[in-house]
């Protein structure tokens, strides 16, 4: 049967309408949900960086209620730890990664001479070669990483991941280098956006 | 009608006439997607699901649908599915959400869906359409998995995260990246055409 064209137009915005309508219903159901993860991987990514260990999303929840502190600076959050007397303070970071922003989260010492630690919160890296960041295997390189008198930890080709943590250096994911040059960009925006903000505070007192 | 067949078709899409053997479609999710065990299995079993279901619909609406608008509906409906995909993983499972990356949208354009609904839903009933689609999926999945297995095997060393290697095995670089895909598909393809051929000489 051949259709006219008022019947083409017409059949094509009502089943346009009707998937559209579809998916906004089940975009609108899953909400809570999704809410719910982002705020939950908020959540690990500062007990990873802080060194916290968590089993379980109820518990990464209530860990971080328990023991992190959220204090606003200059519209920014500044999640505060206090681990055996010292504090350590961490922020969430963006940047660009190769396909999408990456957020992360990192958490440094008072002084910003020694990274505590960094966690991946978001991420759409290449699975498998960028995506590898989220590994601990490269995080892990970050945990109390010193941060030279340049304020900047560089990315390396040493085809092993590093283990010194006195050198300010982490290597980079192999068949990866723009995620892994990324990575270490946004930690450095990290550490000198923390240089500030604790300085401010710091003069404050 | 032996061609339409449940036990026919499913043969078809496995085997004689695979998606990626013979047919030479979805090649680049191939590539892209295979460098992990579980990121193939999820990845594949979303392709599995759309195209059996974008096939069911298509074959619902095949006698609303105008002739001249037939393929817009047709990836209006794939694309439907696929951000239906995206949506359920996202809340569901976000850590294999965000681990398939950008890749799930990228379902969308894989050629073997838009092919069933061209081939064979638009001209068939609902549950042979359905089934059609499944199959093809899963012949598309069967070879995807091979694949990811000897990548990860060699790659990393393990299967679904587990350690088959021991520790002190060299792990080959080449294998995380795209272009190990392709040898091991050429050599897979290679494999499948002697084996059809004897088979066809000896009948």
């Amino acid at each position: 049967m051949k259709k006219g064209i008022i019947y083409t137009v017409l059949f094509s915005v009502i089943i346009s309408f009707l998937f559209v309508l579809g998916l906004t219903a089940v975009n609108e159901t899953t909400k809570p949900l999704t809410e719910r993860n982002a705020r939950l991987a908020l959540r690990k990514g500062m007990l990873t960086a802080f060194g916290i260990p968590y089993s379980g999303d109820a518990e990464a929840f209530s860990l971080f209620d328990d023991k992190i502190i959220q204090k606003s600076v200059q519209g920014d959050t500044l999640y505060i730890y206090n681990e055996n007397g010292s504090d350590y303070y961490g922020i969430r970071i963006s940047g660009k990664g190769l396909w999408n922003t990456i957020t992360c989260a990192l958490a440094v010492d008072q002084t910003v001479s020694r990274i505590k630690g960094v966690a991946v919160i978001n991420q759409s890296e290449t699975p498998g070669l960028g995506g590898r960041i989220e590994e601990t295997a490269y995080t892990d390189q970050f945990r109390n990483e010193a941060i030279g008198p340049d304020m900047k930890i560089k990315s390396v080709q040493q085809g092993a991941y590093d283990t010194d943590h006195e050198n300010g250096q982490v290597d980079g994911i192999t068949g990866a280098t723009g995620t892994s040059t990324s990575m270490v960009v946004i930690v450095n925006d990290g550490i000198m956006l923390l240089k500030k903000y604790l300085g401010e505070s710091n003069e404050q007192q | 009608m032996n061609n339409n067949k449940p036990m026919a078709i499913a043969k078809k899409n496995l085997w004689t006439e695979n998606p990626i053997f013979i047919q030479v479609l979805g090649i680049c999710s191939a590539l892209a997607v295979t460098n992990t065990v579980l990121n193939t299995l999820i990845m594949t079993i979303g392709v599995v699901l759309v195209t059996g279901f974008t096939n069911l619909t298509v074959s619902l609406l095949k006698s609303l649908i105008p002739k001249k608008v037939r393929m817009i509906v047709q990836t209006l409906i794939i694309a439907f599915y696929v951000i239906m995909v995206d949506i359920i993983l996202r809340a569901y499972l976000p850590d294999i959400s965000k681990s398939l990356g950008p890749y799930v949208g990228l379902i969308i354009t894989n050629c073997i869906i838009m092919g069933r609904a061209e081939a064979f839903a638009q001209g068939n009933g609902p549950i042979i359409s359905f089934w059609d689609g499944i199959t093809s999926g899963a012949g598309y999945m069967l070879v995807l998995l091979l694949v990811s297995v000897i990548r990860e095997i060699l790659g990393f060393g393990t299967i679904l995260g587990i350690r088959i290697l021991p520790d002190t095995a060299v792990t080959w670089t080449i294998m995380l990246t795209p272009p190990s895909a392709f040898f091991i598909i050429g050599f897979l393809i290679w494999a499948v055409k002697t084996i059809m051929q004897r088979k066809e000489k000896k009948s």
